[in-house]
Formats: C-alpha cells, structure tokens, sequence
C-alpha cells in the first residue's frame, strides 16, 4: 500500500522542501518507488532544488484542468519521480485546488511512497495537502517561533485524522539559545526522529540545483536525512564518513575553487 | 545529559541482570548507543561509541564520578537499566552536545566499574572493638589506573540531625567502611539476631557481621549512599540526612521497622552475631509511589512551564475549528450554496439600488454546485421614466448603459465575494432586465 507522507512546518522557510526532496532522492536509493508532489503551488521551489524548472507541464496545469497528472511527472535525481509545481504567476490564477485529490489518488497507484511538500500556514492550500496524506512528518528549526507554528500545524493535522510520524528538526546548531531537543519534544508532544545540522552545504547543493544527497552524501546533513530515510522504511544505514583531507588538499581546493 | 527518546533495545532491574557482563557484552558487541540508569527519582546515563563509555552523567555527577555512581545504583534492587541502541554518527553527534559529560581519552572506564563492583562485594574485616576508631578509612584498590581510594570517614555528628551519626569500623586491610547510626528511637527497632546482618538494596547497607571479636565482619555498604572520595565527603552528610527523613517515612507507613546501627550497640552487639535487614526496600517503594504519582503531573508542568517561558500559546478547540471550517475538506456544501445565494443578492441588490434613477430592483440568484460553482443571475431594474424628448435622444444608449453597468457591479461583488477564485465569473451567467 502506497505511504502518502506530507511534509509541513506551519512557518515557511524552515526547510521543508529541501528535506522533501533530498528526503525523496533518498528514499529512492533504497529501492522504494518514491514520488515527490510539490503542493507549494504559490511559493514552489522543489524543482529549483532538484534542478528541474522549466519543465513544459506542471501541477498548475493539472490543477487548472488543462493536463493530466501524469503528464506532470518527471524523472529526478537518483530515480526519484517529481511533480513540480509550476513556478508562474499565469497559472497560479487558474488553478483549483479541488482537483488536487483526483490527481493524488491517480499518483499513488504507482508508487510505493507519495513525498508531498506542504505549503507553509495554514490556508487551504496547506491543508488540503495535508489533508490528502497519511502522515505527516513536522519540520522544524529550534526557534520559537517555528516551534510555535508548528504547533498550530500539528493540532489542526491531527484534526484531520493525520498521523504524526514525527518532528525533524533543522538547522540544529548546537546552541543553547535555541530550544533543546528535549523541549521541542516535550512541547510538540511528538518524538524527534531527526535532527538536521545547520550546513551550508544544504544552501550550496540548492544553488547548483543538486540535491545535496547526491552532491554531497558524506555531509552530515546528508547522512541524516539518508538515516531518516531508513528509518522511515525501517532500513538500516551506515553513515558515510567525510574524507579527512590534508592541510595541502584543502589548500589546493580553496585556491581552484569548488563547484 | 542530552539524549533522544526511542525505544530501548532492552529493560531489566539491576538485580536481574550482571552489570559487569553487560557492559562486557556491550563492549564485544561494539555496542553505539547509551544505557540509562534510573534509580528512584535520580538518572543516569552511560553513551557508548564502539562498546567504549565516552560520557557519563548521574544526578549531579559526571564523567567518572557519574560511572562510579551508577555502579553504585546497580546495587540497588530496583533500578531499572535500558539500553539504547543508536547508529554511529547520532553518537557523535550525542557526543558533540554532551561535551561536558565526556570521560576522558583513555581512561578505562571498564576497569573502573568492575573494581566498583568487585570493592562492593569486598568483605571487610572488623578488628576488635576498637574504641578510638573514630575515624576509619576505605580504600579502593583498583586494578587499572585507580591506585587506591582511601575514604576517611568520621564519626560524626551531623549538627543539622544531632541524633545521626555515622560510624567507622578501620578495617586491618585498609578498608572504610561508614554504617549509619540511628536515633535513639530507631535504635530501640532493632532487632539482634544471632547472625547479624545489615543488608541494603538501595540506601542500604548489607551487613554480615560475624564474631567480631576474632573472626570478621562483612559488610557490603552501598556507594550510592555513602560516599567514597574525601571531595564526596559533605554530599554524605546531607545523603544521611535523606536517608533519616526516608526512614521516618517508612516508619509512618508502618511497613517494616527501620534499622540504624547505633555506635554504642554496634559495640554491643559485636560480641554476638546479628543480622537485620535494613528497609530500603520500603523506603524505595516510597520513592517509586510518589514518583509514579506525580510523573504525569511533572510531565504536563514541564511543558505548560516551557510554554509559557518561550510565550507559546496554546491552541484551543474553537481556533482550529474556525480553521478548519475554512477548509471543509475542500467542497462546498448546500448550506454554502444557499448562504452564498442570499449573500450575493443582498450586495448586488445594494450597489445596484445606489444608481441614480433606479427605483426598485429584483435580483435572482441560482447556484449550482455540481462539478464546480457556477450559476445564473437574474437582475431586473425599474428604471425612472424619461420625458418624451429625452426618449427619442438617447434611451437606447442609455438603457445599454445601465444594462453594462449592472453588470459590472454583480461581477465586482462576485469578485469580492470570491477573492481567491476571481475567474470563477467566467462561470455565472448575468441578465439584466429593465
């Protein structure tokens, strides 16, 4: 049976879809037939992310009732399968959301798990993709008020008869004027099953259009979400150590620059 | 020390399960993880990487001095020890954020833990009744980096609880041993048996006392209660007095009589052999109660607490529902139809009767909800009437006029009325009749 996880914060920019669609491109490296729905159909990033804009039909198409579903699905990195959410303003006017379950329940007859990236707050295009998902997984940063909103979203989910698969938190930076993990737990009430460092890489890997499992998979970041990702399939993973590069090494690459 | 909350791999009490052989499993094993140690209301934690203890915390100590205080609680019958497994990089990650716990490079923890457990089951030789053994000393010899941990310990009285003393028995191998005295009242609660035996699960001290005069006395005196190091020395005092205010509890719960060795019926009794049995059980019972009680409690404070210190606001019921209504699943019901009906011709109606020379107007709205909303409206206008000559000018082009204006005004308040959807105009068909 296909898991359809939506991924939410309540605030935007806590890295949602970043954890999305790395989070997508990992799943896939396990073997799971994952699709990545961008349901962030007024601030859509998944396809900046995953370097696949400009794509000819896009989930505003589908929603304003002009293509099919299956038309807006693309091939991304590492097999994972993506439906951009179209990035212009032209289709934002004519889309209906209502049309937005039709499409999901044509998507998960093919797949093994449906990543939805949830738009931020609490309109109805937020919760209509939450709405539409079996579970949630909360993304957080260890901010008050991301904490906060992701509060409201967590409620309003369980609402909805949305599991909570759990909180991961983003951007940890070890610094204790931020929230502990302990207290992000104990306020949202729902166990931590990640905690993504604070990394530029992540900034870097999005720049170049890469997900930053794919550029860089000895990374932290990345082995955390690889970690998450079997942990969510009950796999099991082996972090990949970072190559300890000499002083020289290091020297060398800073002067001929890194892409 | 910061942990995650998962599912342990593995539970038991500490009188289940051979502390040493868990840690020697654990270290084959390559074991990366934590194992937690609660012991009544104190907690403890050992982080593994590759079988090795890295860090280590209980109650208030850490590093080393938390590893010897969970030996110590491994003593007690009803601690209850969880293993935790985790992968590799959360413990460097665990180890990053819990800096202050670290033990240090090269100490070998191990070592230390089987000397703590091999030093409880030390039996400690009691010389004749010595009187000037006021004070006494223990000493820990370790096999690993640890020499010797020599403990002085006084008799002394502690001046908050003048009826508290501890007592010091020098041992002729060098080894200290501290008893707790009673007040005179609980003193009067013991009960001398040939065999005397002190033994302790908790705050307890097992004692096997034999002969004292030529043979031995063994005593096993638990670490969690008295300490070892001379630096632990104040936190003992203040441990003891814990310990009376325990036994008096556990006297008004009239569950076993208390026991306390008194210095002068230590003495006494030396002579004969005894064997008491001490109450730390009930006292732990005690402990184990009001902390199940106010666990729940504790949980819910805690976070109302960390509530309100970060300013998070609660949600309540009617706030989500108003969200929710919002959302109603994505579909409009007939109930909706029927509201937007009556809105849609209330605002025409008013904007259409604001038109200079409109005299009255009827407006007619059916919404239909089947695929999507859409629908028709049906304005009708009763126009002032014009004088002859102004109807041979213009009527025609005026009347037009009006027709367009109209118009205009049901789409702007459809508009209006659907803000988020304005393409939904495209859906209504407007006649106007004047």
């Amino acid at each position: 049976m296909t898991r359809v996880i939506a991924v939410a914060s309540g605030k935007g920019g806590v890295g949602k879809t970043t954890i999305t669609a790395n989070l997508g491109v990992a799943l896939s490296t396990y073997g799971e037939e994952t699709l990545v729905l961008d349901a962030d159909v007024a601030m859509a990033n998944l396809e900046l992310i995953l370097g696949m804009e400009g794509k000819s039909v896009t989930l505003h198409d589908v929603l304003s009732g002009d293509a099919e579903i299956e038309e807006a699905v693309y091939e991304g990195p590492g097999g994972v399968k993506v439906v951009p959410a179209g990035i212009s303003l032209e289709g934002l006017r004519k889309i209906k959301l209502d049309r937005l379950e039709n499409a999901l329940l044509k998507l998960v007859e093919n797949v093994d798990i449906l990543l939805i990236d949830a738009p931020a707050g609490l309109e109805k295009d937020a919760l209509a993709a939450i709405a539409a998902a079996q579970e949630m997984i909360l993304v957080t940063t260890p901010e008050v008020p991301s904490i906060s909103d992701a509060l409201k979203t967590k409620i309003v989910a369980n609402k909805l008869g949305v599991e909570i698969t759990g909180v991961v938190i983003n951007r940890e930076m070890h610094d204790k004027t931020f929230l502990t993990i302990n207290e992000i737990e104990t306020i949202l009430e729902v166990p931590v099953i990640a905690v993504i460092p604070d990394d530029p890489e992540v900034s870097r890997a999005a720049a170049f259009g890469e997900p930053l499992v794919v550029r860089n998979p000895k990374s932290p970041t990345s082995n955390a979400i690889m970690q998450l990702a079997a942990d969510l399939i009950g796999e099991s993973y082996q972090p990949i150590e970072p190559d300890k590069k000499g002083v020289i090494a290091k020297l060398v690459q800073g002067l001929l620059g890194r892409r | 020390m910061e942990m995650p909350i998962i599912s342990p791999s593995m539970v038991s009490y500490a009188d289940e399960l051979n502390f040493s052989h868990l840690l020697e499993d654990l270290l084959k094993d390559k074991h990366n993880g934590f194992i937690r140690v609660t012991s009544g209301s104190l907690e403890g934690y050992i982080l593994f990487k590759n079988g090795k203890q890295v860090a280590a915390s209980y109650d208030r100590y850490s590093k080393l001095e938390a590893v010897k205080s969970i030996a110590s609680a491994m003593q007690e019958n009803d601690t209850v020890i969880e293993v935790f497994k985790l992968k590799e990089s959360p413990v460097d990650y665990l180890i990053d954020v819990n800096k202050p716990y670290l033990i240090e490079p090269g100490y070998d923890v191990y070592d230390v833990i089987g000397e703590l457990k091999k030093s409880d089951d030390t039996e400690i030789e009691e010389p004749s009744s010595d009187a000037e053994n006021n004070s006494s000393k223990r000493t820990l010899e370790s096999e690993s980096e640890i020499t010797e941990e020599a403990i002085i310990e006084n008799t002394q009285i502690i001046p908050e609880h003048p009826k508290n003393e501890s007592k010091s028995i020098k041992k002729p191998n060098s080894e200290t041993i501290i008893e707790t005295s009673t007040s005179e009242e609980e003193e009067s609660e013991l009960t001398p048996e040939k065999d005397s035996k002190i033994e302790s699960s908790d705050s307890e001290v097992k004692l096997e006392q034999s002969n004292l005069s030529d043979t031995e006395t063994s005593i096993i005196v638990d670490d969690s209660t008295y300490s070892k190091e001379d630096e632990l020395e104040q936190e003992s005092k203040t441990e003891y007095s814990d310990l009376e205010v325990k036994l008096e509890k556990s006297n008004s719960s009239n569950t076993k009589p208390p026991i306390s060795v008194d210095d002068s019926t230590y003495s006494k009794e030396s002579e004969s052999e005894e064997k008491i049995q001490t109450q730390s059980e009930t006292i732990e019972e005690i402990e184990k109660t009001s902390t199940i009680k106010t666990e729940s409690e504790e949980e819910s404070i805690d976070r109302s607490r960390l509530l309100k210190k970060y300013g998070i606001k609660e949600i309540n019921e009617n706030d989500v529902e108003n969200i929710l209504y919002s959302y109603n699943g994505g579909s409009i019901d007939d109930n909706d139809v029927e509201k937007i009906e009556l809105t849609l011709m209330n605002k025409i109606k008013k904007t259409v009767l604001g038109i200079p020379k409109v005299r009255g107007t009827e407006v007619l709205v059916f919404l239909d909800n089947t695929n999507e909303l859409s629908g028709n409206i049906n304005i009708i206008i009763e126009y002032e009437s014009k004088g002859f000559f102004s109807r041979m000018i213009g009527e025609s082009r005026d009347t037009e006029n009006l027709r367009r204006q109209i118009i205009n005004i049901a789409q702007i308040e459809i508009k209006k009325s659907f803000r988020k959807y304005p393409e939904i105009i495209d859906n209504f068909d407007i006649n106007v009749e004047i």
